[in-house]
């Protein structure tokens, strides 16, 4: 498969493609739009190569949206080491300099609900319950064994079940 | 357990249902986005000598001209006589000449040396008549 053929591939994949990116950069949207543009480019110059037969396309896809977020964090938190220690240690001294943004909408709040989760538990979510795939997809996509996908799945789903109890913008209970 | 079975997860698939809608909304349109990406592999490479390379040669030169200061400034600091140390740049290469050339060769030992040899400025006359 060409880039070209790829790349016309990947469009009709985009919209996933958005809002996995999304969940991968914290919900941060131009930040994930530069991730993707990325991954676009990762994809237009030919370097990447999708095997049809070890993993679907999407799949594959996930599995580079997630390591370009990984890349572009590390090196934005390399740029902006000192500013982040700074900031953190304002915010422990001082209390924080800005009153938070508390989110109105339950989109905004399932954001700020997820972002206290660890990454992988973030992601197995996302993975699954957004995305749809199952659990062998997901552990694909995050380059971990089914194994600990399960756990990272039980433990995440746990806390989101307290979490979102407690607030008042899920009040609908679970479907037994 | 397989999620799609799961009976505990109705109300987590319905907060992530939001969540997609909300995406849906902010999504930016893909044509650009492949466009700006065609466009950027299609860029001619970056001329030689810029970028990484050009990086390095600047590195070299910050190194190489630091270390000449640094050897001029040792040079300045030995103990060498006051009429060499400002005839210019060839006095500032040869080595730096040392008390010992002031010893007397029939001296046998330190304390035999008299006590203005230690201190007087060293001189460059090695065969004295």
């Amino acid at each position: 498969m060409n880039a070209d053929t790829l790349l016309n591939e990947l469009a009709s994949l985009h919209e996933e493609s958005w809002g996995w990116v999304r969940g991968c950069c914290g919900g941060q949207a131009a930040e994930a739009e530069d991730v993707l543009q990325a991954a676009y480019g990762k994809a237009a110059s030919g370097r990447l190569h999708h095997t049809p037969g070890a993993s679907s396309l999407r799949t594959w896809w996930f599995g580079v949206l997630r390591i370009t977020a990984l890349e572009h964090r590390r090196q934005a938190a390399r740029r902006s080491g000192l500013g982040t220690l700074a900031r953190e240690h304002w915010q422990e001294w001082f209390g924080t300099p800005t009153a938070p943004a508390f989110p109105v909408d339950e989109a905004g709040t399932l954001r700020a609900v997820l972002a206290t989760l660890p990454r992988r538990q973030q992601e197995v979510l996302q993975l699954v319950f957004y995305h749809d795939l199952t659990l062998d997809q997901a552990a694909a996509v995050m380059g971990v064994g089914l194994g600990s996908a399960r756990t990272h799945y039980a433990r995440a789903k746990d806390r989101m079940r307290t979490l979102l109890a407690a607030n008042p913008h899920f009040s609908h209970e679970p479907a037994h | 357990m397989n999620p799609p079975t799961d009976p505990e997860a109705g109300a987590l698939r319905r907060a992530f249902h939001s969540l997609r809608k909300d995406d849906r909304l902010d999504c930016p349109p893909v044509e650009p986005m492949l466009a700006r990406a065609r466009r950027a592999t299609a860029a001619p490479a970056p001329k030689p000598g810029t970028g990484p390379m050009r990086l390095l040669f600047r590195s070299l030169a910050v190194t190489a001209a630091s270390a000449a200061a640094v050897l001029l400034v040792a040079r300045w600091h030995s103990p060498a006589p006051a009429d060499l140390r400002f005839v210019g740049p060839t006095a500032l290469l040869t080595p730096a000449p040392g008390p010992w050339l002031d010893f007397p060769a029939r001296s046998a030992s330190w304390s035999a040396l008299p006590s203005s040899a230690l201190l007087s400025p060293p001189s460059l006359t090695l065969f004295p008549d």
